[in-house]
């Protein structure tokens, strides 16, 4: 159990906030049989679309709770406006760390942070993406605290994943429960592929007008590999497998019916380790010999960049709004989560005494992994983590035991219940600039009173509602006046009905001894 | 074969054609209208409905799907084209193969679950049942004279559907998902992206225009229409040149269509009318109309 209260999206004292007001209603109509009978619609529509989610070997639907999270216009603002700041910080960041280093001169992260991060890779050095962007995408995880505060409780700058189970959602919940959707205006999601490979497109090497972009994937049996081929299919760009590339002559070539065919652009949802034998781990059968060196000549461009894990590293986290500071001389617009940075003697030294009452968490995990939630641990658990963060603290962070925030979920029974949120939303940089998904997953944990939200961890996800903007305040939507709604038919969209060569929209065409069929079968 | 088995093949071949057409283009204009509920969707569900020629001011995305879906006997509806394929379907069940019409039948049961607060659901179960039916007709169905009538039909009916999803210009309304949403209706999206061309609304009209990898596009609808009505000519020894004329010319107007985008407007604008002139030829033709029938009981 927690210790505190934690919010709740949707309620105040069992009342709905106003945001969800309709949405509640609509929600508290569905008895538990009908929203079990939902489920077995949800499910059977996931499985037949194929929308899966590998766990532990096994293939299965990631499941979608069916009640949406709702994010207003101004709460959005805030979010995107903080993420771009944050992405726009870390990309000069790692700029910096793979350039000139002047960060180190002007003190403002310890160098021994940065060189002893597992992440931080001396082959990725003087590589300069054509474009200046390493994080072409990134997913920020976003949680909101018992005092209503929205913060960041961690950077993915890697290959964050679950972008396709947002578009897919969205689809899902137009399939099993139109009627919540009632009322409400919301911001597509659809664009997201749009918007992908025209980044990609963008941090092509030369200026080409068709790029040749990839998908790289480890392969069918990687936990998202529905995502990658989902990815590709709605970029129309060839999902392929390390084994289907080879370089010669510092270029990278996708070996094909035709023959052989460059490769521009590499989307990889390969691990740094893995991509070039070369250079990292030499028994990696996933990836291409050569491509870094390729990457380095810049006739090829891989995204995200290689080594951008240095700045997604746990241990660099507490400094990221020291960095925003410094880089764009502004006030973080989203706070962090408090964090102990566990080199400091002091700081150790409290976060010894105080295990019971913290989350730990090692730096390089990810997925869940490796946390040891304090108020909840055993003490013989404790005394084990106490010896691991003593023997090797850089391995390490601490932070206060923080109560996510709660929303409404359907539980199993039908009923519907509160269960602990984060958020992750999706951002594209192509270079011009950094645009936020409206939208992305939220992850929830299904089992009562869990805080953690992964999907490795057995959590699911919810159709995350952006509102749009009002309707004198369009946003991305060609203006709709009075004049022109009350005659539809009578707009610029319908082709004239006059001249020569135009024929209005007519109704279909029909047999027309069909009536009277028709009438001999009921005769 | 009989004037009147060659109609109903004809026919049967629209019918099924524009419940398919009609269900993936509800299922994609369900899911553009069910998320915005700004008053642009009234404007959206009165230029859809005017679209697909049906009658009737819808202010929602339920009302649009329920109008669209409609009643069985109005053909230019999705029930009714179910129902009027069940019909010549069941008219040359003699001469289909068993399977088909069985598959026929459980289209038509799919309808009597549909369920209009849930009709994404209920649509795709129909897709899937049509598919089985248009399968049994690729796998079994003999290329005899009735096969070429259907499939002549489909094509026909597969340019109609496609002038008129073009004239909606969905990207006028819809910015950022029109030209997306009119791939996806029709089943083009994956095409076309792997085209490699920039998802623009007029790359995405030229494409459904002349396109000779997609097989819905008017262009290869249109090559596959004379060839369907040329090898009717073959084995009824008909001369067809004369009905063939306005899908011919459409045929080389596409064939020479630059980057004028005028000229594209034009042969989508056309096209309803080709494939309306080509019916009433091939019906005055081959079908021997016979005056108005009395049914007495």
């Amino acid at each position: 159990m927690t210790h505190f209260q934690a919010l709740d999206e949707f309620l105040v004292e069992g009342q709905p906030r106003e945001l969800v007001a309709t949405l509640w209603q609509e929600l508290t109509k569905i008895t538990p049989p009908d929203w079990i009978s939902k489920a077995k619609q949800r499910d059977l529509y996931l499985a037949m679309q194929g929308i899966t989610f590998t766990l532990s070997g096994v293939e299965r639907p990631l499941p979608v709770d069916l009640v949406p999270r709702i994010i207003d216009i101004s709460e959005w603002k805030h979010l995107e406006a903080g993420i771009k700041q944050r992405i726009k910080a870390l990309e000069l960041f790692l700029d910096d760390v793979y350039g000139k280093q002047q960060l180190f001169a002007d003190r403002v992260v310890p160098k021994s942070l940065i060189v002893t991060s597992e992440h931080f890779h001396r082959s990725a050095h003087g590589i300069s993406p054509a474009n200046g962007v390493r994080i072409h995408v990134s997913g920020i995880d976003i949680v909101r605290d018992q005092h209503g505060v929205l913060r960041v409780l961690e950077d993915n700058l890697r290959s964050p994943s679950g972008v396709s189970y947002v578009l897919e959602n969205r689809r899902t919940m137009a399939h099993v429960v139109p009627e919540l959707f009632n009322d409400y205006s919301i911001r597509s999601v659809d664009e997201y592929p749009e918007r992908l490979l025209a980044a990609l497109v963008s941090a092509a090497p030369e200026k080409k007008s068709h790029p040749n972009v990839v998908v790289l994937t480890p392969g069918v049996h990687n936990s998202a590999h529905f995502e990658h081929a989902f990815l590709a299919r709605r970029m129309g760009v060839e999902l392929v497998e390390g084994r289907d590339l080879y370089c010669k002559n510092n270029q990278v070539f996708m070996r094909t019916t035709k023959g052989s065919e460059q490769v521009d652009v590499i989307y990889r949802r390969i691990d740094d380790d893995f991509l070039d034998p070369i250079h990292f781990k030499p028994d990696s059968v996933l990836g291409i010999p050569g491509i870094i060196n390729a990457a380095r000549a810049n006739n090829v461009s891989i995204a995200n960049g290689v080594g951008n894990g240095v700045a997604d590293d746990k241990a660099l986290y507490p400094y990221v709004p020291k960095l925003i500071e410094y880089y764009l001389n502004e006030t973080p617009i989203i706070p962090n989560v408090d964090t102990y940075d566990l080199q400091l003697p002091d700081a150790l030294d409290f976060v010894l005494s105080n295990l019971n009452e913290l989350v730990v968490k090692p730096v390089a995990g990810s997925g869940g992994y490796g946390i040891t939630i304090g108020p909840r641990a055993s003490k013989d658990e404790l005394k084990v983590v106490a010896k691991e963060i003593s023997r090797n603290p850089r391995n390490w962070i601490a932070q206060p035991l923080i109560a996510l925030s709660t929303c409404p979920t359907v539980v199993e029974d039908g009923t519907i219940a509160s269960r602990h949120i984060d958020f992750r939303p999706f951002a594209v940089n192509d270079g011009n600039e950094v645009w936020v998904l409206p939208g992305g997953l939220t992850r929830v944990a299904l089992v009562a009173g869990n805080v953690v939200v992964n999907s490795s961890q057995g959590g699911g996800s919810k159709d995350t509602w952006v509102l749009a903007a009002s309707e004198s305040e369009p946003q991305s939507y060609p203006e709709v006046t009075s004049d022109e709604l009350q005659d539809p038919l009578d707009s610029e969209i319908i082709p004239a009905t006059a001249g020569p060569d135009v024929l209005p929209i007519t109704r279909m065409q029909q047999q027309e001894e069909q009536q009277q069929q028709i009438g001999a079968e009921n005769a | 074969m009989l004037s009147r088995l060659a109609e109903s093949s004809f026919w049967l071949g629209r019918y099924l054609e524009r419940a398919e057409g009609m269900s993936r283009l509800l299922i994609e204009f369900h899911q553009l209208l069910i998320q915005d509920n700004r008053t642009h969707v009234r404007r959206g569900s009165a230029l859809i409905s005017h679209g697909l020629g049906l009658e009737g001011e819808p202010k929602t995305a339920r009302e649009l799907v329920g109008l669209a879906y409609g009643e069985p006997l109005n053909p230019g509806t999705l029930l009714g084209s179910i129902h009027s394929a069940r019909s010549n379907a069941r008219l040359i069940r003699d001469i289909l193969p068993s399977d088909f019409y069985q598959a026929m039948n459980h289209v038509s049961a799919a309808t009597d679950e549909f369920s209009l607060a849930a009709p994404g659901r209920s649509l795709r179960v129909i897709l899937d049942r049509l598919a089985v039916v248009n399968g049994i007709f690729e796998w079994l169905a003999p290329e005899d004279e009735s096969a070429h009538f259907l499939t002549l039909g489909r094509s026909l009916e597969r340019m109609d559907l496609m002038s008129r999803l073009l004239s909606l210009k969905l990207e006028n309304e819809w910015r950022d998902q029109g030209p997306a949403t009119t791939l996806r209706s029709v089943g083009a999206l994956n095409t076309y992206l792997r085209e490699r061309v920039p998802l623009t609304s007029n790359g995405v009209r030229k494409f459904l225009v002349e396109s000779d990898t997609f097989p819905r596009s008017i262009a290869e609808c249109a090559k596959r229409a004379d060839v369907e009505l040329r090898e009717v000519a073959t084995m009824t020894q008909l001369r067809v040149d004369d009905i063939l004329r306005p899908i011919g010319m459409l045929e080389s107007q596409i064939k020479y269509l630059n980057d004028d985008s005028d000229e594209l407007e034009r042969i989508i604008s056309q096209t309803t009318s080709a494939v309306a002139q080509t019916t009433d030829g091939i019906g005055l033709r081959f079908f021997r109309p016979v005056g108005s029938i009395v049914w007495s009981n």
